[in-house]
């Protein structure tokens, strides 16, 4: 594809959060660098930038990778000011990371002042089948309950070892984004039903 | 207090509204000198305590940033029908709200907090929507709801908050000692929530009442808002969408707490000034609540465990729930309902019932808990702890300034035995600083270094049996919650000079260590003294990053943000990513050249003599 039809795409932000060592970094590199690296390097903030075709029409994404420790909550919620979509990373043989997945997608809507977002929850290190501590259907139950408001919400399993749908993971993302701003949903009122009258 | 104030003269009664310098700091304002104005909307007050004239008809204005570009500057009156209007307050921005839609954003420093709010528990008047009485200047005093970013955010806030009614306590108890400037509000709570009639599918009904009510208790997450409590409620109880939950506590819970329903807030520091009245009238500690059983719905009880920490756990209930119609419940229902609601009234103390009857109509409040664990840093003068202190009180180690807790320079235990934890134990566990740790073990570890006495060295904390990474997450926690930061905020711009000169080539390891060197004797000695310890344990964990993969620059970058931050106020996400870079390096400095930064080799083994 050309750069200049790259360029006239206007840019999908996505966000990439999780707990410390869960892989956001190593998802995101895979993803946009087709590389896994092996160091173990925290990461306080990264951004990429990768263009692709998916469902025939062009998306530019431009990925946050952000910090996943506690001590980085502030500056997590500026990102989460400008993200459109969100990736939410947990690692499967990683009990307290997942345990973290619930507050951090209340984060995001109460940050976005949105009860339903572009929410994509992804359990990645399934290759450590042996080390797993997170079932499958612990996750997706998690997932369901957001469903219940949140239609956007969506769960993958992924390794960014060996490259388990990574790109369905991202992909599947702007799908859900493509499908609430198409139903209006960046223009729909903001959380309603205060529940203090 | 050395603030800037307003006084308000309405109906002969004077009104004093100010922004307490540790508000106006935490939130990065400078001050509200625009908030008020007189009728013809003019500015009339912008100076330490003046005074506006005569019987001025008081009215507060605020500038705000509408949505709306035509109408950007324009002031809002918070008098203008705010019965449906809600306000909220999420990060810096105080919106408006009507219904589901934001009618206005206020920057928060344009906040002003009343002084002086003894009045608190009236007598007998109604002031339900008299914003003239207000906490907050001009709002009414229901419907309000204060949701933080972070809960460090809310604790700000409080502390903030506190101030003011810290004074007002101070001025009850006839004491003319300052308030500590030390106060640590830790706030946690639970919600309970009424099913009426209960749910064919719900499971609770063992602590269905004869009414029909069956009664759940959910905790409230730091993170929940509002309506996530709402929506909460609704899965746990599998209610169908007829059905109403009846919530809303929020005395406080994690970062939200309402401040404008006062009733709860009040009622807190009611018991707390009648505690600490009639700890006065027996000149001695006390150690009483009331009879009534703590689980018991509907009770207050106030547990006085220790003469600086009051445990207050009350529960409050709205007379008035019932008749606004909260549920659809049949007459007879309603009736048995009613009868119960009076009885279990009656066991409140007539005071606070009249107190409560007479604020909380308009709120739907069935049942609200509230636990709060108020504790007074400063020692005997003023505060809510004020006058009982006697040898043997507990005193808190989280939040307090190193200088305040170990006056004798040398930082003693419970900090030195997280640390030895981190030397003796975790310096090997992968991930350390960088993995989080299970939250209710780091909340344990905490209690138990707020539990920790000072006046008992050798009572430790047992932390043998938390796991490795909650002990890293509570000693960053322990870092970050320092007063002026570990590596003390005033030094930043030297501590950063060293980290962009090292990172830009311009200082060589060896200089950058002498610099450090000159650098940490200015610090205050205990700052310097807990830095060595904590280098002393970081080198042992970065001497096992083979094992453990934390290396000094990993370590450096898991750490930095808990021993240094830039003053709130001068944050921008540019700056800090650069500024973090800087002390990620600067970290990475002071462990790779620990022995050139500390040569004196007997200091080095301290934390191997700590078992």
């Amino acid at each position: 594809m050309s750069k200049s039809v790259s360029k006239s795409v206007k840019p999908i932000k996505i966000v990439v959060i999780g707990s410390g060592g869960v892989g956001k970094s190593a998802l995101t590199l895979q993803f946009s660098k087709s590389k896994f690296f092996l160091d173990y390097d925290p990461t306080i903030e990264d951004s990429f930038s990768k263009s692709c075709y998916i469902d025939n029409e062009m998306a530019r994404l431009d990925i946050l990778d952000t910090a996943g420790q506690e001590e980085f909550t502030s500056m997590r919620e500026q990102y989460m000011r400008l993200g459109q979509a969100f990736l939410v990373v947990f690692s499967v043989t990683d009990r307290k990371g997942f345990e973290e997945v619930d507050s951090l997608i209340q984060l995001i809507y109460r940050v976005k002042d949105r009860e339903a977002f572009p929410i994509m929850v992804a359990g990645n290190k399934i290759d450590l089948q042996n080390d797993r501590c997170i079932d499958q259907s612990l996750a997706q139950e998690l997932v369901q309950r957001h469903q219940e408001f949140n239609p956007y919400c969506a769960y993958i399993e992924t390794s960014a070892k060996t490259r388990l749908n990574v790109d369905l993971v991202f992909h599947d993302l702007v799908r859900l984004l493509r499908l609430y701003n198409a139903k209006g949903g960046s223009k729909q009122a903001k959380k309603s039903k205060c529940s203090l009258l | 207090m050395d603030d800037t104030g307003v006084t308000v003269r309405r109906n002969q009664q004077q009104l004093q509204y100010l922004q307490t310098p540790a508000f106006s700091k935490s939130f990065g304002g400078s001050g509200a000198s625009r908030l008020l104005r007189d009728s013809s909307g003019e500015c009339v007050s912008s100076s330490e305590d003046e005074h506006l004239a005569g019987e001025t008809l008081f009215e507060a204005r605020v500038d705000v940033h509408s949505r709306k570009k035509s109408s950007k500057g324009q002031p809002v009156h918070f008098d203008q029908d705010p019965s449906n209007r809600v306000l909220q307050l999420q990060g810096d921005q105080l919106k408006l709200k009507k219904k589901d839609k934001i009618k206005a954003k206020i920057f928060v420093y344009y906040v002003w907090v009343r002084r002086n709010v003894s009045d608190y528990v009236p007598s007998d008047s109604h002031r339900i929507k008299d914003e003239s009485l207000a906490v907050l200047a001009g709002w009414h005093t229901d419907l309000m709801i204060v949701t933080f970013g972070t809960s460090s955010e809310k604790e700000r806030f409080l502390l903030a908050f506190q101030k003011v009614n810290l004074e007002t306590l101070r001025r009850l108890y006839g004491e003319d000692a300052e308030p500590s400037e030390q106060c640590q509000v830790s706030l946690a709570s639970c919600i309970q929530v009424y099913v009426d009639p209960p749910s064919p599918s719900y499971g609770g009904a063992d602590a269905a009442s004869s009414s029909g009510a069956a009664v759940q208790t959910l905790t409230v997450k730091p993170y929940e808002t509002a309506n996530d409590v709402a929506r909460k409620c609704k899965t746990a109880f599998k209610l169908d969408a007829s059905f109403r939950a009846q919530l809303c506590l929020e005395g406080s819970s994690g970062n939200h707490c309402m401040v404008g329903c006062e009733s709860i807030f009040a009622t807190v520091l009611y018991h707390i000034h009648e505690q600490h009245k009639s700890e006065r009238r027996r000149g001695s500690v006390m150690s009483e609540a009331s009879s009534t059983s703590p689980n018991e719905s509907n009770s207050m009880d106030l547990d006085v465990e220790q003469p600086t920490a009051c445990r207050v756990r009350l529960s409050l209930h709205s007379q008035d729930a019932c008749s606004a119609g909260v549920c659809s419940t049949s007459k007879k229902k309603k009736h048995q309902h009613q009868q119960q609601q009076s009885r279990r009234a009656s066991e409140v103390p007539s005071k606070i019932r009249n107190w409560i009857s007479s604020n909380r109509r308009s709120l739907l409040v069935r049942q609200a808990s509230v636990e709060a664990l108020t504790v007074s840093g400063g020692g005997s003068s003023g505060g809510i702890s004020g006058g009982g202190s006697s040898s043997g009180e507990p005193s808190p180690i989280i939040g307090r300034p190193l200088a305040e807790l170990f006056p004798s320079g040398v930082v003693s235990r419970p900090v030195t035995c997280l640390l030895a934890q981190i030397y003796h134990r975790c310096y090997a566990t992968k991930g350390i600083f960088r993995q989080p740790g299970s939250v209710s073990e780091k909340n344990q570890v905490l209690q138990l270094l707020s539990q920790y006495d000072l006046s008992k060295p050798d009572n430790l904390p047992q932390l043998n049996s938390f796991g490795d990474h909650c002990i890293g997450d509570a000693l960053k926690h322990y870092l970050r919650n320092l007063p002026g930061c570990l590596l003390q905020r005033n030094l930043f711009g030297q501590w950063s000079c060293i980290g962009r000169d090292v990172v830009d080539g311009v200082l060589s390891s060896k200089a950058a260590s002498d610099e450090i060197r000159s650098v940490i004797q200015q610090m205050h000695p205990q700052n310097a003294h807990l830095l060595h310890m904590l280098m002393t344990a970081l080198r042992r964990v970065a001497s096992n990053h083979e094992q453990n993969q934390m290396n000094p620059a990993n370590i450096g970058r898991s750490v930095s943000f808990s021993v240094l931050e830039q003053d709130q106020q001068d944050i921008n996400l540019a700056s800090m990513e650069q500024d973090a870079q800087r002390i990620n390096k600067l970290i990475e400095l002071l462990i790779t050249n620990f022995d050139e930064i500390w040569p004196d080799p007997g200091r080095t083994n301290e934390l191997s003599t700590i078992s």
